[in-house]
């Protein structure tokens, strides 16, 4: 074993290293981008953001975009000595369904801003934890002035080498495409073509979405072949799987990203599963719901039980089963790693637990009135809320009625999940129901994927 | 001693000698950390040294919501599983793999005491979850929030798993003692 100083003078000289490849990949990306700025040529009313990482061309340009009279100024890039992230930007919920819509050569990234700030946040650190090669480019096109703020909170999750740039809309722009969408019913990707006249960026939507249909057979491919001896065991151990892949709607969702099975059986047959029935998948997440964390959904609040396993089925996941009284209980399986490096997953509860001068659920419970007041019953609501990321009802429902791709493969894979345990429960009367979404490719494969795709 | 301070001292200003007072404070718990997810003293090493390259590559913001040693050790433990992951490997659940001399020169110089040591070798026969969280809360000296934190679960699952664990540790020394 090393000696510290050893260890250190390690770190150091790899670190020194890994920084000068960075710096060269950068110079080569930056040559690139400008050899390719046509590609973002529809943005016609972008500036620069972002955050000073040690550029000081790039500071200056993200502090001088700031200001709103720089609104409508020609795109800036000059940060040779970094990543830069372009953020594609829709605008309120919308961005839910509509804003992942154009890939440049290198890869994706989009954001929204209010309500998904959060997500942003969480695409951030997705990406970047899987952009730890190559150049990564998102694209940002006509955000609003509501995103700077959101915008800000995802430049601080980004590591330092990397640049948010985001871009802010002339405001007459975004409102006539706001009229447009509400006028017409039409979607806001249609609204912001229609409203920046600009047929190249329905172009690039259709483009994308073929991209991103066939990037879904491909995956689809990998994983069924992938999973097929899993899915076969469950079968022989008499779960019925009703979805393994095929082209029925939800399963079209549920393989994109992920590869899975929806398995219905009776509580018995949950029982039985015993931890060699999961050999070979490496990672379990546990749902099993008796409140949840999806209140707009389910209509009344209940709490998802999120416990996870690095590599076998223990007894900590079927303590949770009896503690959900064997009802509904959901499995998710995933080889992948749903953290992301810089993630720190805290169960929102904890915050909210700690914001009223408590430590645990038990304490909760056993809380009286005189501790749970009413104000901090709404302080407790409130840093939970804070904490955690809701959906309601209407916004999943669109989803799966519109089909937008990468909303299925990046944040809505839970409710996914969820959503299809609800039908598969459905289907079978509501026996009990595990749902197994089985080994995942992980996110620097699936950018790669796209990478090989462009190619 | 180092922490956040140092950290956000080498973030800003680029000072090695704050990140050297990082990884002095900080690798030799590291590496016995990792190892109750690796099994082998070696590759925790490695999986050790990976993690401080890469917070000295990439500065990842560190927001002070939780300490800085459990925000290192969340990032450690996910670089570990990535790890297995990616070599498609798991950890025996009932072996943590035999002690090597560096195993127990590191047990000599970091836990010390004897005692102590003979507890940390009776870990090496649990369940790999079971000998992390004890770890973190009886070697490292964590609160379970901050166990539960590292580990990515909550602290309901924390306590339930760290039940378990003592469980089957008192097991594990019965058969010795």
């Amino acid at each position: 074993m090393k000696s510290i100083e050893e260890t250190a003078r390690s770190v150091i000289s790899r670190r020194d290293k890994e920084l000068r490849r960075i710096r060269k990949r950068n110079r080569r990306f930056a040559a690139a981008l400008s050899a390719g700025a046509t590609v973002f040529a529809i943005a016609t009313a972008m500036i620069v953001t972002g955050r000073d990482s040690g550029n000081k061309d790039a500071a200056s340009a993200v502090n001088s975009s700031l200001s709103d009279e720089n609104a409508g100024t020609e795109t800036v890039v000059n940060a040779p000595e970094t990543d830069i992230i372009w953020m594609n930007e829709g605008y309120g919920d919308e961005f839910q369904r509509h804003s992942a819509l154009v890939a440049s050569d290198e890869a994706l990234l989009f954001g929204g801003r209010d309500g998904s700030i959060s997500i942003q946040i969480d695409f951030g650190e997705k990406v970047l934890s899987a952009a730890s090669a190559d150049s990564l480019i998102a694209f940002s096109f006509n955000a609003s002035k509501g995103t700077a703020a959101g915008t800000d909170k995802m430049q601080e999750k980004l590591s330092n080498e990397c640049y948010l740039l985001s871009g802010r809309a002339d405001e007459a722009l975004f409102t006539a495409a706001e009229r447009l969408e509400k006028d017409k019913n039409i979607t806001n990707a249609e609204a912001m073509a229609r409203a920046t006249g600009d047929s190249e960026y329905l172009r690039l939507v259709g483009e994308y979405r073929e991209k991103a249909e066939e990037y879904e057979r491909y995956l689809r491919s990998v994983h069924y072949e992938r999973n097929k001896d899993t899915i076969e065991t469950f079968e022989k151990l008499g779960f019925t799987v009703i979805s393994k892949g095929t082209d029925d709607d939800f399963d079209r969702y549920l393989c994109f990203g992920s590869g899975g099975a929806v398995l219905a059986g009776t509580k018995e047959q949950i029982d039985a599963l015993s931890l060699e029935d999961f050999e070979g998948v490496e990672h379990i997440t546990l749902y099993g719901s008796s409140k949840t964390d999806l209140p707009r959904i389910y209509g009344e609040p209940k709490r998802m039980v999120h416990l996870r396993e690095d590599s076998k089925l223990t007894d900590e996941l079927l303590a949770a089963y009896e503690e959900n009284g064997g009802a509904a209980l959901k499995v998710r399986i995933q080889a992948g790693w749903d953290d992301d490096l810089w993630g720190e997953w805290v169960d929102p509860h904890v915050y909210a637990y700690e914001a009223i001068g408590l430590h645990s659920e038990e304490e909760f419970n056993e809380a009286g009135p005189d501790i749970l007041t009413s104000e901090k019953v709404d302080l407790f609501y409130e840093v939970l809320n804070k904490y955690t990321y809701w959906v309601n009802e209407e916004r999943f429902g669109s989803f799966f009625k519109e089909g937008e791709l990468i909303e299925a493969r990046e944040y809505a894979w839970d409710l996914i999940a969820e959503l299809t345990c609800e039908r598969a429960q459905e289907l079978c009367n509501n026996k009990c129901i595990a749902y197994i979404t089985l080994p995942d490719l992980n996110e620097s494969e699936g950018i790669e994927s796209v990478i090989a795709l462009d190619e | 001693m180092a922490g956040s301070c140092d950290y956000e001292k080498y973030c800003r200003e680029g000072d090695d000698e704050a990140l050297e007072r990082i990884i002095r404070e900080f690798r030799d718990g590291l590496i016995l950390y990792l190892r109750t997810f690796t099994g082998d003293i070696h590759t925790a090493e490695d999986i050790a040294e990976d993690t401080f390259v890469k917070i000295a590559v990439k500065k990842p913001r560190y927001n002070g919501k939780a300490s800085f040693k459990t925000w290192l050790y969340r990032i450690a433990g996910n670089m570990a599983i990535d790890h297995l992951r990616r070599r498609r490997e798991s950890v025996p659940i009932d072996d943590c793999g035999e002690l090597t001399l560096d195993d127990i020169s590191l047990e000599e110089s970091y836990i010390r005491d004897e005692e102590r040591i003979a507890v940390h070798r009776a870990l090496g026969k649990l369940p790999g979850d079971y000998r992390q969280i004890l770890w973190l809360v009886y070697f490292e000296d964590m609160q379970v929030r901050e166990a539960a934190a590292v580990m990515g679960r909550s602290v309901h699952a924390a306590e339930t798993l760290i039940y378990r664990a003592r469980r089957r540790m008192k097991e594990e020394l019965e058969k010795v003692l």
